[in-house]
């Protein structure tokens, strides 16, 4: 038992000792992955111990050869790289392989991702080549563009502020004065652009793959094999984003199919569809992260691919089959004293907070997304149910009901026994 | 010529270095009831449990029936009913439901009458629907007997079948299988028990440390002992000096008084009552009662297994 | 020639059920009738009814509070524990069954008749399955009230997954009767059990820990030598204990695969058959005598 202590604390000391030591950094051959994933493209590391590269099948991945500083960083229990203290572009092409014999060799290239709605919100666009570098190029001048425009906005604000301070002082004194008009600010800039970067354009079919950099003097460049798997959705099908009245803030996700939504009677729910991808969970986590120890290779996960614009969503439930249209939302808070928030549709001119289908909860409901034929879209059908919210008493009762049977089943064994004793004592 | 019901040949079994049977050479003829005699350990309960198959011999064969017991046990076993050492029952039901359970297990015909008889016959039916772990040892004897005797059996073994039981228990029992045996069953006792073995078995036979010392008929190992005749007297009170009074007489080779009780020697051939009678009253003593001593088969059996007559039998 | 052939056939038949088949069937009888007129059994389905109604109760308490749920399949977690609870009592209940009455030596008693370790345990496996279909019934008889009581919705995929469950249950049973024929005692037999349904559980839980403590692997660390052999260690006893199966066959049959389901429940019987010779073998080396 004292041993088994000791190297318990042995085991927990290393542990926090490794924490508190300086990274060791080291110079290592890595790629640098930026993997499309519907809403964005995620960037993430492959470095030695060779981690195994995930894309998604037949969509467009950029892996970029580099060099750089490595080290363990404990806190997250994963590799990192110090692109400040060394980013070095390696040269060379990328081999791809498949049962050892050459698919393709792909050259390096420049390549830009960017966020036309801003980095948090809408997908990104990856350019590669020639375009790439005039997308850029266009982003820049744009960003110039607008900041010389909110410079221009700003000094005229300034000039409009001292206007207004002036014809206030002069009507104070009787003078009428006429204003400037309001400068206008410039539309917002919401274009995000990475820099310009090389790398090799990856979109492979399905399947696995070694890759490898070689170098121009015609070498395999040294720590550059890894294996690479392209791999694709299982099934596709409707999601939907439920948006509850009550809570607008904290939505959820019906991705699967066979998913019940489960709502109190009357409560409104405001459903936003998207076309989903059921992937494999290890795969797809590890795209998201090639050093993540979690993703069950026998489990598997939806994923958003992109929202879609059907206008129509059918309910059918007790009271017959009726159709709803999306329309866009607006949250106000409540005027006055009252807490609280309402959901309106938008005044002309407002902007809306989200978009999508008002379904007031009336019972079990089953609905489904209509295409523009009418027709139900496959893999949108679901149902609502309202479930029973009053006493807890029954919860309690039902598991006494087996014990109940075992206890007479008992008591019956028991008198069946026992009479005959009672007999014999007679 | 009928086939054994049991043979053994050379039946061994080792345990760690431990010789728990040696060369076992047993025979067992279809009708006779075997006594399997020996002192603790001798290797009785190994002997069955490998006739049974639940012990395998380390060599040496077991026949059943003339046919090797490894050939089909199972359907061997069909035909013997065994009541084993200890009196196993499972302790969840009743004795009724016990003896149905092994009804079913062999497949008895009309069970409950089978079962009612049984019971009736060993004075268990009142008792039928109390738990078999309630009953006394003598009564989970007694339903032992009656379990292995569900299916009709043509061979019974049995280990020990009184044990346990009262006078009027063991009376039952050996009467039950004296019937058995007119009607055709083989049994085969082990049993400590000489007195009680000796009233029922044909032929016995005398384990002592692993080995059978001896197997033969009762009368034939009674004859193994049988030297100078001896007479037991009761005498009215005791006497004093009798003994040396008595071995005065040539025909006297051995005396032996016990308070009123005195056992006399004597030589063969003739039959020297009236003298002994004579020389006791003559001493002042008065007989009240006078008969020849047998050799019984305790006394075969502990001569037998005397380590210094051992060597001389073998 | 054909009619002779089928007479004896027929008669071959007869013969084997007289001599193993009838016999088994007897133990089988006597074995259902001992353990489900006592209270064990539907005492751990009682449990199992409760952690549903506890789950369930969760689940409407948060309709309550946000308004919504969205969810898969309400029974899910609850058919994850109780078949798990059931399967780890099968498993118990059987080794137990078998140590007791070796100890009470009635397994010696058994063997002056008809009767071969090989159609022992059988019987023994044979009773235990059928019970623990009676208590899979009992369990989704539960299920239905509270389906009932509560308003969430008993999907079809569930009664499948408990349906198919009697697969894995079956290699549990075996399992415990190999343990049993292994170990004589009663106490040492159960705590193997006990030990090795909680060390499937423990060394799940170890596993997932250990992969995500930090770890570097250029440098020496014992987590590494941990979570290598957590990982090994699980990656066999999920193909080597029955509960693996339980595991499998419920997460399958839940994303609603059925043939993956049927699969694995083809496979824990293939295991529990392949454990059942194992444990005959055993049985028949370490002896019947208590």
């Amino acid at each position: 038992m004292t041993r088994a202590v000791i190297a318990l604390l042995f085991l927990l000391l290393s542990a926090g000792t490794a924490r508190a030591q300086v990274p060791v950094k080291e110079r290592q051959f890595v790629y640098g992955i930026n993997a499309f994933a519907w809403e964005g493209y995620v960037g993430s590391l492959s470095a030695r111990p060779p981690h195994t590269i995930y894309v998604l099948a037949g969509h467009r991945s950029i892996v970029s050869a580099r060099e750089t500083l490595v080290y363990f960083w404990p806190i997250t229990g994963e590799y990192r790289a110090d692109w400040s203290g060394l980013n070095a572009s390696v040269d060379g092409t990328l081999e791809v392989l498949q049962a050892g014999r050459a698919v393709t060799v792909l050259p390096r290239q420049p390549y830009v991702i960017q966020y036309p709605n801003g980095p948090d919100s809408g997908p990104a666009v990856l350019y590669v080549g020639e375009e790439a570098a005039r997308r850029y190029r266009a982003f820049v001048e744009a960003r110039d563009q607008y900041r010389d425009a909110l410079a221009r906005y700003l000094e005229a604000r300034r000039q409009y502020l001292e206007a207004l301070d002036r014809a206030a002082a002069a009507r104070q004194r009787g003078v009428t004065v006429t204003l400037p008009p309001a400068p206008e600010e410039p539309e917002p800039f919401r274009l995000f652009s990475s820099d310009v970067h090389d790398g090799f354009l990856i979109n492979l079919p399905q399947g696995h793959y070694a890759i490898r950099v070689r170098g121009p003097d015609g070498r395999v460049v040294a720590g550059s094999q890894r294996t690479l798997v392209a791999f694709t959705h299982r099934r596709e099908a409707v999601g939907f984003t439920i948006v509850p009245q009550t809570r607008w803030t904290v939505p959820e996700r019906a991705d699967e199919p066979g998913s019940t939504i489960y709502a109190r009677q009357d409560q409104v729910l405001y459903f936003q569809p998207y076309a989903a991808r059921e992937y494999n969970d290890l795969a797809y986590t590890r795209l998201v992260n090639p050093q993540s120890a979690e993703g069950r290779s026998d489990g598997w996960r939806w994923e958003y691919s992109q929202s879609l614009v059907e206008d129509r969503l059918q309910l059918a439930g007790a009271s017959g089959v009726q159709t709803v249209a999306g329309r866009p939302y607006r949250v106000e808070q409540k005027t006055g004293e009252a807490l609280g928030y309402e959901v309106i549709e938008p005044p002309a001119g407002q902007t809306s907070d989200f978009s999508g289908f008002k379904v007031q909860v009336q019972g079990t409901l089953n609905l489904a997304l209509l295409d523009a034929a009418g027709r139900p879209v496959p893999g949108s059908e679901r149902i609502v149910r309202v479930p029973r919210l009053g006493t807890a008493w029954p919860l309690g009762v039902i598991p006494l009901l087996p014990l109940t049977l075992g206890a007479a089943v008992v008591a019956w064994r028991r008198e069946q026994v026992g009479r005959t004793r009672r007999t014999r004592e007679a | 010529m009928t086939e054994p019901v049991v043979r053994t040949e050379q039946l061994t079994k080792r345990y760690d270095g431990l010789v728990a049977v040696r060369d076992l050479e047993v025979r067992v003829e279809p009708g006779e009831i075997y006594g399997f005699l020996g002192p603790n350990g001798a290797g009785k309960t190994t002997t069955l449990l490998m006739v049974l198959g639940i012990l395998k011999p380390t060599a040496g064969r077991i026949y059943l029936w003339g046919r090797p017991l490894e050939e089909d046990p199972l359907a061997v076993k069909r035909r013997i009913g065994v009541v084993g050492e200890h009196d196993y029952v499972y302790d969840h039901v009743t004795a009724d439901e016990y003896l149905r359970f092994f009804a079913d297990l062999y497949g008895v015909a009309k069970p409950a009458a089978r079962i009612d008889a049984l019971l009736d016959r060993l004075g268990l039916l009142e008792f039928r629907t109390l738990r078999a772990r309630d009953f006394s040892r003598g009564m989970k004897q007694k339903l032992s007997l009656a379990r292995a005797l569900l299916h009709e059996p043509e061979l019974l073994l049995l280990d020990e079948p009184v044990s346990g039981l009262d006078p009027h228990g063991i009376v039952d029992v050996r009467h039950l299988l004296l019937e058995l045996n007119r009607s055709g069953v083989t049994i085969f006792i082990s049993s400590h028990l000489l007195s009680e073995v000796e009233q029922t078995a044909h032929r016995v036979g005398i384990m002592h440390r692993g080995r059978l010392v001896r197997q033969d008929t009762i009368p034939a190992l009674r004859g193994l002992l049988r030297r100078d005749p001896t007479l037991e007297v009761e005498l009215q009170a005791p006497v004093p000096d009798l003994d040396a009074r008595l071995l005065t007489l040539s025909v006297v080779r051995q005396a032996q008084t016990h308070g009123r009780r005195l056992v006399v020697t004597v030589a063969p051939g003739a039959d020297h009552r009236g003298i002994i009678s004579q020389a006791v009253a003559a001493a002042g003593g008065v007989i009240v009662g006078m008969h020849a001593h047998e050799p019984t088969l305790e006394e075969a059996f502990l001569t037998l297994t005397d380590a210094a007559v051992e060597r001389w039998v073998s | 020639m054909g009619v002779v052939a089928g007479v004896r056939d027929a008669t071959r038949i007869r013969s084997a059920w007289l001599i193993s088949g009838r016999p088994t069937a007897a133990m089988i009888r006597l074995d259902l009738f001992s353990t489900l007129t006592a209270l064990a059994p539907y005492a751990v389905v009682a449990v199992a009814a409760a952690l549903a109604g506890f789950v369930l109760q969760n689940d409407l308490h948060r309709v309550q509070e946000d308004g919504l749920l969205v969810i898969g399949d309400p029974f899910a977690v609850s058919l994850y524990g109780g078949v798990l609870l059931l399967s780890v009592y099968l498993a118990a209940s059987a080794a137990m069954a078998v140590a007791r009455e070796r100890e009470q030596g009635t397994v010696e008693l058994l063997s002056y008749g008809p009767v071969s370790a090989f159609s022992y345990l059988l019987a023994k496996f044979t009773s235990h399955v059928l019970q623990y279909t009676f208590l899979v019934v009992l369990l989704l008889g539960s299920y239905l009230l509270l389906a009932v009581a509560t308003g969430l919705h008993l999907r079809g995929t569930t009664l499948l997954a408990m349906a198919l469950s009697i697969g894995p249950a079956a290699a549990a049973a075996a399992l415990g009767l190999l343990v049993a024929a292994l170990i004589r005692r009663v106490r040492p037999t159960i705590l193997a059990v006990l030990g090795l349904a909680l060390g499937t559980v423990g060394l799940q839980v170890a596993r997932e820990v250990l992969v995500r403590l930090p770890a570097p692997e250029f440098h020496v660390n014992p987590v590494q030598v941990l979570r290598w052999a957590a990982v090994a260690v699980s990656s066999i006893t999920q193909w080597l204990l029955p509960f693996g199966y339980v595991d499998r066959e419920l997460s399958v049959m839940l994303r609603g695969d059925l043939a993956g389901a049927l699969g694995v429940t083809v496979a824990a019987c293939v295991y529990a058959a392949v454990v059942l010779a194992f444990a005959a073998a055993g049985l028949d080396r370490t002896g019947i005598r208590r």
